[in-house]
């Protein structure tokens, strides 16, 4: 049953004249003439750069130095923004909070993800066994956990150890992926190409890995840069709870000094903070959803 | 007859979800949390002073015994005592759960109202610039963090650098007019907030009842388009719609509220959890992962059970 | 256009409608011109992804999202439905022109019993009470031939068969007592009995309450039982336009000839291959100059890919081919 008449079967006739081997060169296609998404790809990038500068210590290399003897200074030419209480440079401690974000997205995010991804494709494939219940359950209980008290409990557990976060960070977000993964998976299983190779004798985890996974990677591809703004997001909140980033920089460091500063009327950390952290969760944000547009092969037609 | 075999079928699947969320729960905080022997102790303890603490406390019970004792306190609600207030748990929460609810209720519906409100206009706009400015807002309200709307809202609102309309924190309801006082900039954080996510989700919905082939159809026969939107594109999500709001309601409370609560020094659950979280106050963490998980099984099972009464397309099984 | 001095109900008048994305603009209805006369049946037949379909729908201003009329009119009681404004197009819908929608799965409301939907909807068209609603619906209902009118009015859409919301949709349709019933595919879904039995009833209510109305379909054969007069369409354009006699005796432009041989017949004394007319419809996105219909033509000559060809013919009987089929 169509659903808007010749709108469907316009993008029928198209479909047809395109082999499904040009999705991802159609997709790069749509996604070039998306300004939005090029705009926030080249932030990211920027971004990206920034962070990489810092790890190979080419700027920001003062970020920790007390700097200026007499604690808060103002905007001068030696403290582009500044200087927080301690007498650090506000604008270098931002800039190398730049790498700790990359390191908690990435991490969390691929580490999530690759858990999220595994655990999903197996539930989708075997679904309705107990495999798949026992994964639902899983997930479930790690939902029905409030996230705060997650973190606190594991850091409780790992000695106050740095890893905790990331640990509970990890625990909590690839029970997203899995869940979406999951749902595709049973919706390929089902598709006749999974059918016909099964009914071939290929072997399960051959099908998983040759058939599935292909064509899981659009989805995981928007999943992985969701994950990495909710990580990004989380430490902010974890670190103002004190179960972030113990020794080290980061805007949610910068933030929670910022939260007694700001009453007094002292509010460069608070924006060189939330600045740099709302830009690349924006730019995220907006890469993620033009990707998610480029992906939709539904799309190709409408819009 | 039904009906009720499911309800309790339902409320059976719900067992395995506490279970697990408890034995985690047990797990993280009790078998490899810290424990208090030394810090009841003092200095230089025996051996044998070891050994008595450690059997008073029940450090030396195999792991299911322990397991058995605390599912025990959770299912009697016998939390004990806050470690740091020597307060009853139950009196702490029954004090401050009020207030958390009393502080959460305006932004829950200005958040989900203003959301749907958004929603409703975008999805009728498809494609235009208003769908494209409020879709441009609503990212933009998913992209700041909510520590980073309440410190500015705080800075704008509360301090003597900004407009210093409202206190900067405390929590000293006597009317009316104190509450709204008080709860204002609260509720102005968590919507701005909870808008964003609320009318990205809201529309994604709507569009896509707005395409269907039964709109289309009352479009045609000429029904008026708030009629139609009322009674056939609302109506007909009222469920997802629905088990969105309900689903927010244990994260505000427990979640959101953390934040919020310690920002502005009120009295609720949040802050409560804050300050446990802070100094590894166990029970109290203890009673509030427990009513949480509750909670949240309990609002799990009752959407189930929601959506089997609403929808006439699912057959009761 | 020489057809008898008549009044018109319907005049559609170069009508183009544009589905914009982000490789450009696409035109599924290029230039289509055509009218209605009162009591009429005309028939709309081509492949699917011609534009059949979403012409019905722009009578009514009802385009699909991102679909927009790019120029046109569409003339209705001296109104230009294009034009009118959203309280005026209310009123036109389902009172004036009904449409009868091809996705009868979907296209009442799941979460409501069907006499509500139904009640609510003619009681709205008709200026009628929603109690005297139920009765036109059970009645049209009734003359659609569903068994158990009455306890269908209970029931939720799933709960019945292709065929039976197929009828609830039509008696809607009709019970609305519109000037023009547009139906689109009304029957494709069903099997071949019920598809006879229904335009049967159609029929019957249309010629006995004068009603103009508009058949869409692909299927040459139901065209041929029900309509006065036939436009075929291709690829957006319409391509030839005739009356039923002149359609199917005479047929002119090279892609009618493929479609009439196209259908199977069973009382053919000799009994040939099925003709299939060769080669794909065109991309919308990469329309050359030429016919739109060229590289499928076997008559096609140079000229056919260079000029597009435009409606022309006498006697109500047009084609936009330069090289029609002569008329014996």
């Amino acid at each position: 049953m169509g659903k808007q008449g010749d709108t469907r079967n316009t993008a029928q006739t198209l479909s047809r004249t395109t082999p499904i081997e040009s999705l991802w060169s159609l997709s790069l296609k749509k996604f070039c003439t998306d300004k939005i998404g090029i705009a926030s790809l080249f932030v990211v990038l920027v971004y990206s750069l920034i962070a990489l500068g810092v790890s190979l210590g080419l700027w920001a290399n003062e970020w920790d130095e007390l700097l200026n003897e007499q604690g808060y200074g103002p905007i001068s030419w030696d403290y582009w923004l500044g200087t927080n209480f301690n007498g650090q440079d506000i604008f270098q401690r931002a800039v190398y909070s730049t790498l700790t974000a990359f390191k908690v997205g990435l991490v969390v995010s691929l580490c999530s993800l690759w858990l999220g991804v595994c655990l999903g494709s197996v539930a989708g494939f075997y679904s309705n066994t107990w495999l798949d219940e026992l994964i639902i359950w899983l997930y479930g209980c790690l939902d029905s956990i409030p996230f705060y008290l997650f973190v606190a409990a594991v850091s409780f557990a790992l000695k106050e150890s740095d890893i905790a976060m990331y640990v509970s960070m990890i625990g909590v977000l690839w029970t997203s992926s899995c869940k979406v993964v999951r749902g595709q998976v049973i919706k390929l299983k089902s598709l006749e190409f999974v059918e016909a190779a099964r009914a071939i004798g290929v072997k399960d985890h051959k099908i998983i890995v040759r058939h599935i996974m292909p064509n899981l990677a659009p989805l995981i591809l928007i999943e992985f840069s969701l994950s990495f703004v909710t990580a990004i997001k989380t430490e902010a909140i974890l670190s103002f709870l004190g179960l972030g980033v113990r020794d080290g920089i980061s805007w949610g460091v910068m933030l929670s000094e910022a939260s007694a500063e700001v009453v007094a009327g002292r509010y460069h950390n608070f924006i060189a903070a939330s600045v740099f952290m709302f830009g690349l969760v924006m730019a995220f944000n907006q890469l993620s959803d033009a990707l998610q547009d480029a992906l939709d092969p539904k799309k190709v037609v409408q819009r | 007859m039904h009906f009720l075999r499911y309800t309790v079928r339902k409320i059976l699947y719900g067992i395995p979800l506490i279970l697990g969320v408890t034995f985690i729960s047990f797990l993280l905080m009790v078998y490899f949390g810290p424990e208090q022997t030394y810090t009841l102790l003092g200095k230089n303890p025996t051996p044998e002073d070891l050994e008595n603490i450690r059997r008073q406390l029940g450090y030396d019970l195999p792991f299911i015994t322990r397991y058995a004792q605390y599912l025990q306190e959770i299912f009697t609600f016998d939390f004990g005592y806050s470690a740091s207030s020597n307060e009853r748990v139950l009196d702490i929460l029954a004090r401050t759960v009020p207030v958390s609810i009393m502080v959460s209720i305006p932004g829950f519906l200005l958040g989900n109202g203003v959301g749907i409100c958004l929603a409703l206009c975008a999805a009728h706009f498809r494609g235009l610039w208003p769908d494209k400015l409020i879709m441009f807002f609503s990212v933009f309200g998913m992209s700041v963090s909510l520590l980073i709307v309440i410190i500015g809202f705080q800075m704008i609102f509360c301090s003597s650098y900004g407009l210093n309309w409202f206190p900067v924190q405390g929590w000293d309801v006597d009317s009316f007019f104190d509450y709204l006082k008080y709860v204002t900039v609260p509720t102005m954080a968590t919507s701005f907030v909870a808008i964003g996510y609320n009318t990205r989700f809201f529309r994604s919905v709507l569009v896509e009842e707005i395409d269907s082939d039964h709109v289309r159809t009352m479009k045609a026969f000429g029904i008026h388009p708030l009629i139609i939107i009322i009674v056939h594109v609302l109506q007909n999500n009222l469920i997802p719609i629905l088990t969105r709001m309900i689903f927010t309601i244990p994260y505000i409370l427990i979640g959101g509220s953390i934040l919020i609560e310690s920002f502005f020094a009120i009295p609720g659950v949040g802050g409560v959890t804050y300050d446990a979280i802070s100094s590894g106050d166990l029970p109290i963490m203890k009673a509030v992962i427990s009513i949480y998980t509750l909670l949240y099984v309990g609002v799990l099972i009752a959407t189930d059970l929601v959506y089997r009464l609403v929808d006439p397309r699912v057959e009761l099984g | 256009m020489t057809e008898p001095a008549q009044k018109k109900i319907l005049e559609v008048e170069n009508l183009k409608v544009r589905f914009s994305s982000e490789q450009g603009s696409v035109f599924p209805v290029d230039d289509v011109s055509f009218s209605l006369n009162p009591g009429e049946v005309l028939g709309i037949v081509g492949e699917s992804g011609c534009g059949k379909t979403l012409t019905a729908l722009s009578c009514l201003n009802l385009l699909p999202f991102p679909g927009v009329i790019e120029t046109g009119e569409v003339w209705f009681n001296g109104d230009d439905v294009l034009k009118l404004n959203e309280k005026k197009l209310r009123h036109l819908r389902g009172a004036k022109i009904a449409m009868v929608f091809q996705e009868s799965m979907t296209a009442l409301n799941p979460v409501y019993r069907i006499g509500s939907q139904l009640s609510s909807i003619i009681s709205m068209n008709r200026k009628v009470s929603k109690k005297q609603a139920k009765a036109l619906a059970l009645d049209y209902l009734t003359a659609m031939g569903i068994p158990g009118a009455e306890q269908r009015l209970h029931d939720f859409p799933h709960q019945l068969s292709g065929g039976m919301r197929q009828r609830v949709l039509i008696a809607l349709a009709l019970a609305c007592e519109p000037q023009i019933l547009i139906a689109d595919e009304p029957t494709t879904a069903l099997d071949v009995t019920t598809q006879a039995f229904i335009l049967d009833k159609i029929r019957g209510i249309q010629a006995s309450a004068d009603m103009a109305t508009i058949l869409v379909s692909h299927d040459l054969g139901v065209v041929a039982e029900f309509c006065h007069r036939v436009i075929v369409m291709y690829c957006g354009r319409i391509i030839e336009k005739a009356s039923i006699q002149k359609i199917f005796t005479e047929p002119r432009h090279p892609y009618t000839v493929g479609l009439l041989n196209s259908i199977p017949q069973v009382r053919q004394k000799v009994l040939h291959r099925l003709q299939i007319i060769e080669g794909a419809v065109p991309n919308l996105h990469d329309l050359s100059s030429g016919c739109r219909f060229a590289n499928r033509c076997s008559q096609a000559q140079d000229r056919c890919f260079r000029e597009e060809p435009f409606l022309s013919g006498s006697g109500g009987h047009e084609v936009a081919c330069f090289y029609p089929r002569e008329v014996q």
